[in-house]
């Protein structure tokens, strides 16, 4: 029997590389106990759920919560209070969770039509960008002049944030999000993106302009629903939900890809492949594997597991994503696999809304960045970076290439 | 238990007996059909469910705000006939509903 906690180290578990799971992944997946209670970091317990039938199960089910400030949310690591409380409709549960939820979706960024209209903008974003990388010239880090750039200034052109503030943001974010800031400067950082936010959240209450935020105040004033402090907090999730990820993806996809050479050349000369090369990146590399946990409402049946009441589970979407049951040599990155039933947006009523989003800047950065730069390759081999390792998002610091 | 036909856009038909409490997404995922997505899991948020409504026995609920809006952005033009299946619950009434899937869902 392998069903002891004390045998498995204190989760998050670590990734060895940034395209391999944590060993442990496996390991419970494919013992006769792959829902196994573990020791948290935090000095908790909660039950990490490996398989995808049984993740995919519990995401579905309306016995678990997503109540991010609820006392028994299993945090693996320690999260700043105002996470959990100002957390907006990620951390709810219905009927609040949906009400709020279709708020955003129904004021028009998120759905496929919409993302089509933004689709022009995109490609321009990104090519500016790569413009920039090749002034600079090589060696230039592709974490700071792309990856972070392109979903920031996409968000602040939904959301709409002037031009002239993407400079102050961009900074906040290298700060938050880069690596080499003190936990001080970070919650300095997290202090005045707070303040600023709320300013830009008054400003569109007293003239609101065609985005986001504004259509947003607009809807919620019309039902008599209007409270400026949750639109700071929406404002915030939606920044950050559309930004640390989308960072990951574009660094870590571009280090795939460039890890497989024979497959990368394919892509190049057939564009085509691009969407279904995405869809295999994001099964593959699963930057939010961590970014679902939830908490049991009622005694729930997970598998030969019965979770009680109160106790939190751990959803590893990396594990699912790599799970042989559903996926056929579940390790091996193919570019036409051909699958886009992974949960690397998670699955059920909390499904990123901004999947669509994300998508289409994978999509063109892929298509754009090695028509553009052909010759793209790392300056420094993978081993040698620093990686966001054990956090709610995966993710790399910086990841100089050259060409 | 109601029957409900699905039919594929290269005319391919599947017949199925769906279990009441069930929705119309939720029995072409659980028996195999192609071409219904369900990516949110019938939650009504992700618009990958989408169906033309052939036949129903039976006036269908009515489209709220919410499908509304999904409907005018699916990946295949929306139709007068155009209905997210997870929005369609399986009732006894329902038996014969026939509906053709789009040739796209994302
Ligand atoms: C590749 C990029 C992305 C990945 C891997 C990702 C991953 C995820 C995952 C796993 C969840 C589910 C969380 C849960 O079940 O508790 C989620 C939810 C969410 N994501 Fe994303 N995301 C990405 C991009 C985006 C973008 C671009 C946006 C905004 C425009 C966004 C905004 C959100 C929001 C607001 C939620 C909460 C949804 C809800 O609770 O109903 N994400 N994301
Ligand atoms: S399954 Fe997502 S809207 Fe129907």
């Amino acid at each position: 029997m392998t069903t002891n906690a004390t045998e498995l180290p204190v989760f998050p578990w670590h990734r060895g590389c940034p395209m391999a799971p944590p060993d442990q992944y496996a390991e419970v997946r494919e013992s006769d106990a792959p829902v196994r209670k573990v020791p948290l970091a935090t000095g908790r317990t909660a039950w990490v759920v490996t398989r995808y039938d049984l993740i995919k199960q519990v995401l579905a089910d309306p016995r678990s919560s997503s109540a991010r400030a609820h006392e028994g949310f299993p945090y693996y690591i320690e999260i700043p209070e105002q996470f959990k409380t100002d957390c907006s409709f990620i951390g709810w549960d219905p009927p609040e969770h949906t009400v709020h939820r279709r708020m955003a979706a129904l004021s028009g960024a998120f759905t496929k039509k919409r993302v089509l209209d933004m689709r022009p903008r995109m490609q321009e974003i990104v090519d500016e960008c790569i413009d920039t990388m090749l002034e600079l010239g090589p060696p230039v880090d592709l974490v700071g002049e792309l990856a972070l750039k392109v979903p920031l200034t996409i968000m602040c052109g939904i959301l709409g944030i002037p031009n002239k503030d993407q400079a102050f943001l961009h900074s906040c974010t290298e700060i938050l999000f880069g690596g080499g800031s003190s936990a001080t400067q970070r919650a300095e950082a997290i202090e005045r993106v707070g303040r600023y936010l709320e300013e830009l959240v008054i400003s569109k209450e007293n003239d609101p302009g065609e985005d986001l935020i504004s259509r947003m105040i607009k809807k919620y004033r019309d039902q008599d629903m209007y409270d400026r402090r949750e639109m700071c907090n929406l404002t915030r999730l939606l920044m950050n939900g559309g930004h640390e990820t989308s960072t990951a993806m574009i660094a870590i996809g571009v280090m795939t890809l460039l890890e497989h050479p024979e497959q990368l050349e394919r892509l190049k000369a057939n564009p085509q492949l691009v969407p279904g090369a995405v869809e295999e990146l994001l099964r593959y590399l699963s930057p939010g594997d961590l970014a679902t946990s939830r908490i049991a409402m009622e005694d729930m049946q997970v598998g030969d597991v019965l979770v009680r009441k109160g106790e939190g589970l751990i959803l590893v979407g990396m594990s699912a994503n790599r799970d042989p049951r559903v996926f056929e040599d579940p390790d091996t990155f193919d570019l036409e696999r051909g699958d886009r039933n992974h949960l690397a947006f998670g699955h059920g009523l909390h499904h990123c809304i901004g999947s669509d989003i994300a998508r289409t800047e994978l999509e063109i950065v892929m298509t754009t960045l090695f028509r553009r730069i052909p010759d793209l390759r790392l300056a420094k081999h993978w081993s040698e970076l620093r990686y966001k390792d054990g956090n709610v998002m995966y993710g790399v610091y910086e990841m100089p290439v050259t060409w | 238990m109601a029957t409900v036909t699905y039919r594929q856009p290269d005319g391919t038909v599947t017949v199925l007996d769906v279990p009441a409490g069930s929705t119309v997404m939720r029995g072409a995922l659980t028996n195999g059909v192609e071409g219904i997505e369900g990516e949110c899991g019938g939650d009504g948020i992700c618009a990958t469910c989408h169906v033309y409504v052939d036949h129903s026995p039976v006036p269908l609920p009515e489209i709220d705000e919410n499908e509304g809006e999904l409907l005018d952005c699916t990946s295949s033009p929306r139709k007068p006939n155009s209905r997210l299946s997870c929005q369609l619950p399986v009732t006894e009434e329902l038996d014969s509903l026939v509906v053709t899937l789009p040739a796209t869902q994302v």
